[in-house]
């Protein structure tokens, strides 16, 4: 596998799906078979490229050298910024959720999308760039430009395919996100000068320019208290918007709502997954002393957000509602995880980040099938459909179970690795967060109940034909990842295992020698 | 020296000829636009070469101004190129058109050029005389005669507070020499303290901040739009220039009240002139106000002085003349009737049918923005870095928070091209308009993704 080391195989994976929408933007727009292919197409192949760095990432590395594949050149000189790329496990396992994802929302839009197809195809295309993008960079600059660019798309994702308060949600959506990233930018530019002549109040350490993330890695634990306090709070409000953390969660039920299907599934299969692993990537690693303190507010708001988005969810009348309000509820586990600052309690955030892309991502394609033959998304519009569409209610009750964490599935495994690390610094967090763990049982059963179970009476629901063969494709890659992880979890943990370490390392050097774990 | 001041000698000779021309009752319009054209851009091929190590008592050609002027020869040039189709329709003369618009870059050369009171007191009312009648080029249209009547009345009593500033300043210093009259600035009494405040106003009033930004939207909106695009940056950028030199000399650590001026008038623009924006119909007033908010960001720099200033001031200057004129070309590519209203709402369904001009103006607000990728956030990076470095951090948090403020109100026109449906526009179709567009895009989106282009210039000389 060393081939893979001399070609830039990030910015290949990365930038393949631009390409692509390059060539769509010159296609006619009424070629739609065309620009179909192109997509999936271009979608496709960035995802089979990605799959050869699940074989190519040595995860027997330690160190700074979990960061693989790694690309370096020089950008702008004068102010330090470079094109960096490189990932770790953590990132690694994102990217990959990040390629298969946007292939399959490419793929499930054949039939939902029926106007301006060229430009729903392109924009979802330069999505994926930006999302990758993220993931790859190692470079404050570089990685501020993606995590912004990516907006604009969405934006339009939303606006111009959506539902009926589109235009409300999309700027919504837009609005929030840039404010967090906004004072995240602030952030990075105190620390910038923080590193080079300092500033007000501060001395600074007189090192060349650099926006390096790794080199903030190491000088991070040596900023004063104070100032690690105010960045902390800057990458956090730009994080915690996008996680979402409760408070910041309210633009999400309405973005998802609105969102048209593919929308859904990228907004909660992978843009989520950004604010969490901002987290790891940055406020841990170069904030960990103001971290540490916030902990505890932190972790309240992570148990409130499991218990509230839980039970906001139970009370939703419209299924993509429902299934939005339990990704705060999930990404509240993930948090959780994070902030345990443990080896068990990031790797179990890492896994279940995936496990959400996989279980949500699945969920709202399931309603989008549904919409598409409705055009409805109530739960009470239904009722008794394992009757008329038996294959759909198979695959609903496989997505749905492993979306509320049932032993043999992927969502256990990532909450019960959570729980223990959490469990670790409190047993109370531990039991709270598994109170949320029976109420999104609940809410998920018992909508699965209300749609799929008592008596097919509505008329219109009578004649629904089941999934086709293109349907079942969309949902057949999640549900082997699903019982893959649930059955055999170890390669994924094996190869995130070192980028766990790396980053508790930093924020609790003594960790490893209480001899607690290892 | 007579090579510093070259760029300005050739474009002062080609305005004189022009009027020359409109002597011996040439009235070809091409000859005027080639000539206004060929002028400028010699000017800017001598502008490199002109810095010059021993500078006239009254002039200096140092790297700032070198990089102002050629900030404002390429404002000139697009300024040119996008008013051909519109003055042609008027029949109103490109001659002398062209002449004016020569003899004010002459005055903004002189004006960022100048180490001396008289020097720039000159250099202003050159410009400022040769934009009052620009304004009112349109001869015969109410609107435009009313811009700029006003645009005189408010100009001429700006003029006339900074005239009294100076005045009271020689009085008490006894030179015009601008680094004289400012050297020992710790000990002086309330007098020259007077004329420096009235000097400050008067260059608050030429840059449009609040509280002296009363006659921007009306002169936005009555202006013909290339004039429009011209006043947004052109004169702008020079008493920006003009201000650095007062201003960033006089500065020194003992004399706080003057940041402190500077800092609350740089807040109030900012948030005045963004919130201002939202509830704003017409597209003019909109930019109007969103151009006063950005004069707020620059303040920023002004305020802070350190090494992140220069660079945020003259990149985020340089990205607003691309955006800006940008945007004026696609405004210009909607006028059907001249002095229709420019609405909002005028720019429903642009997509449809010219998806590329569309583009165009997305990216050109996301620069106004300063979302990444465009030029405008570097601009926006520096500036808010220079804020961060010099611990204004409320004000930088100002400023972002505005950025986000601004996304919702330029967006209200992205709705309505992008996602609105209804009625397809007929545009004008123009060679020369479509020129100007693509060095707007050019330039918005080269400086946004490769920004070493400039910036390594900008790091080794400022």
């Amino acid at each position: 596998m060393d081939f893979l080391f001399s070609i830039p195989i990030l910015s290949i994976i990365t930038y393949t799906p631009v390409l692509g929408a390059l060539l769509i933007v010159f296609i006619n727009k009424e070629n739609k078979r065309a620009i179909k292919f192109i997509a999936t197409f271009a979608s496709g192949l960035s995802f089979l490229i990605s799959c050869f760095l699940w074989f190519g990432y040595d995860f027997k590395k330690e160190g700074l050298e979990i960061f693989q594949f790694i690309e370096k050149t020089e950008w702008i000189p004068s102010l330090g910024v470079k094109y960096f790329f490189g990932i770790d496990g953590i990132a690694l396992l994102l990217v990959l959720l990040t390629t298969l994802l946007s292939f399959i929302s490419v793929y499930c839009s054949f039939t939902a999308i029926t106007f301006r197809e060229k430009e729903y195809y392109a924009l979802l295309l330069i999505l994926e760039t930006g999302m990758l993008g993220v993931f790859c960079s190692l470079d404050f600059f570089l990685f501020y430009l993606f995590w912004e660019i990516m907006l604009v798309p969405m934006y339009f994702l939303i606006g111009v395919w959506g539902g009926e308060r589109k235009l409300y949600a999309a700027i919504k959506f837009f609005l929030y996100t840039l404010l967090g990233s906004v004072l995240m930018l602030l952030g990075i530019l105190a620390l910038y000068f923080y590193n080079t002549t300092g500033f007000l109040g501060f001395e600074g350490l007189g090192n060349p320019a650099s926006l390096d993330i790794l080199h903030f890695h190491q000088i991070g634990p040596s900023i004063p208290y104070n100032l690690q306090f105010w960045i902390f709070l800057a990458f956090f409000i730009g994080f915690a918007i996008k996680v979402p953390m409760f408070p910041f969660h309210t633009w999400l039920p309405d973005a998802h709502v609105e969102a048209p299907t593919a929308g859904s599934v990228i907004l909660a299969g992978i843009l989520l997954k950004m604010g969490t692993y901002g987290f790891v990537r940055f406020s841990l690693p170069i904030m960990p002393e103001a971290t540490k303190a916030m902990v505890p507010y932190l972790v309240t708001l992570s148990i409130i957000a499991i218990i509230y988005g839980a039970l906001v969810a139970m009370a939703q009348p419209d299924m993509k509602k429902l299934i939005a309000n339990s990704s705060v509820s999930h990404l509240g586990f993930v948090t959780l995880g994070i902030f345990a600052l443990n080896q068990s309690g990031i790797e179990g955030a890492t896994l279940q980040m995936i496990n959400h892309g996989i279980s949500t991502g699945g969920l709202f394609l399931l309603v989008g099938i549904i919409y598409e033959r409705r055009h409805t998304k109530l739960i009470n519009a239904f009722g008794g459909l394992s009757f008329s569409m038996p294959d759909y209610a198979i695959y609903f009750m496989i997505i749905a179970l492993s979306s509320m964490g049932l032993p043999g599935m992927n969502g256990f495994v990532g909450e019960f690795t959570i729980l223990i690390g959490a469990f670790h610094k409190n047993w109370l967090w531990a039991l709270l967060a598994g109170a949320g763990i029976v109420l999104g049982a609940a809410y998920l059963l018992w909508m699965y109940q209300r749609v799929f179970y008592g008596k097919l009476e509505k008329e219109e629901n009578k004649g629904l034909p089941d999934l086709n063969l293109r349907e079942k494709l969309t949902l057949i890659p999640l549900i082997i990842l699903i019982f893959w992880i649930g059955f055999y979890p170890r390669p994924f943990f094996k190869r995130m295992e070192n980028s766990a370490k790396y980053i508790v390392k930093i924020v609790e050097p003594n960790y490893y020698e209480k001899g607690v774990v290892k | 020296m007579i090579f510093g001041i070259a760029p300005a000698l050739i474009l002062t000779a080609s305005a004189l000829i022009l009027l020359l021309l409109k002597l011996f009752k040439i009235k070809k319009d091409w000859l005027g636009f080639a000539i206004g054209i060929t002028a400028l851009l010699v000017s800017m091929f001598f502008i490199p070469s002109s810095i010059v190590e021993k500078n006239f008592p009254t002039l200096i050609q140092d790297d700032l101004s070198v990089f102002f002027q050629f900030l404002i020869s390429l404002a000139s040039i697009l300024t040119l190129i996008l008013s051909w189709d519109y003055i042609r329709e008027g029949k109103w003369g490109f001659v002398e058109y062209s002449s004016l618009v020569l003899f004010a870059t002459v005055g903004m050369f002189f004006l960022v050029g100048s180490r001396d009171f008289l020097t720039l007191y000159i250099g202003l009312e050159l410009m400022a005389l040769s934009s009052y009648v620009l304004t009112g080029y349109a001869r015969g249209k109410a609107k435009a005669f009313e811009a700029s009547f006003k645009y005189f009345i408010l100009g001429a009593f700006s003029s006339g507070v900074l005239l009294y500033g100076i005045s009271l300043v020689y009085g008490t210093k006894g030179s015009f020499s601008i680094e004289t009259a400012l050297k020992d600035t710790n000990n002086v009494d309330f007098i020259f303290k007077g004329g420096m405040l009235l000097i400050l106003c008067g260059f608050l009033f030429k840059i449009a901040a609040i509280p002296f930004h009363i006659w921007t939207p009306d002169v936005y909106e009555g202006a013909p739009n290339p004039i429009t695009a011209f006043f947004s940056i052109g004169p702008k950028a020079a008493a920006f220039a003009a201000f650095l030199r007062v201003f960033w000399w006089i500065f020194s650590p003992t004399t706080v009240d003057w940041q402190f001026i500077i800092g609350i008038v740089s807040f109030l623009t900012m948030v005045g002139g963004n919130l201002m924006a939202i509830v704003q119909k017409n597209v003019k007033r909109l930019l109007a106000y969103a151009s006063i908010g950005s004069a707020g960001y620059v303040l920023l720099g002004l305020l802070s002085k350190n090494d992140f200033s220069l660079k945020g001031i003259f990149y985020y200057l340089f990205a607003f003349l691309f955006a800006i004129i940008g945007i004026f070309v696609v405004i210009i590519y909607l006028n059907k009737k001249e002095y229709s209203e420019e609405e909002v709402d005028d720019f429903k369904g642009l997509n449809k049918n010219h998806p590329f001009i569309s583009f165009s103006m997305l990216v050109f607000l996301l620069s106004m923005v300063g979302i990444p990728g465009t030029a405008g956030f570097v601009g926006k990076f520096f500036l808010f870095g220079s804020a961060i470095k010099g611990g204004f951090f409320l004000l930088a948090i100002a400023g972002v928070l505005m950025s986000v403020v601004s996304l919702y109100y330029f967006f209200r026109i992205i709705v309505n091209i992008y996602i609105v449906e209804d009625g397809s526009i007929e545009l004008k179709k123009s060679n020369f308009l479509f020129i100007a567009l693509l060095i707007c895009l050019f330039g918005t989106l080269v400086f946004g993704f490769y920004p070493s282009l400039l910036l390594e210039i900008l790091s080794i000389n400022l």
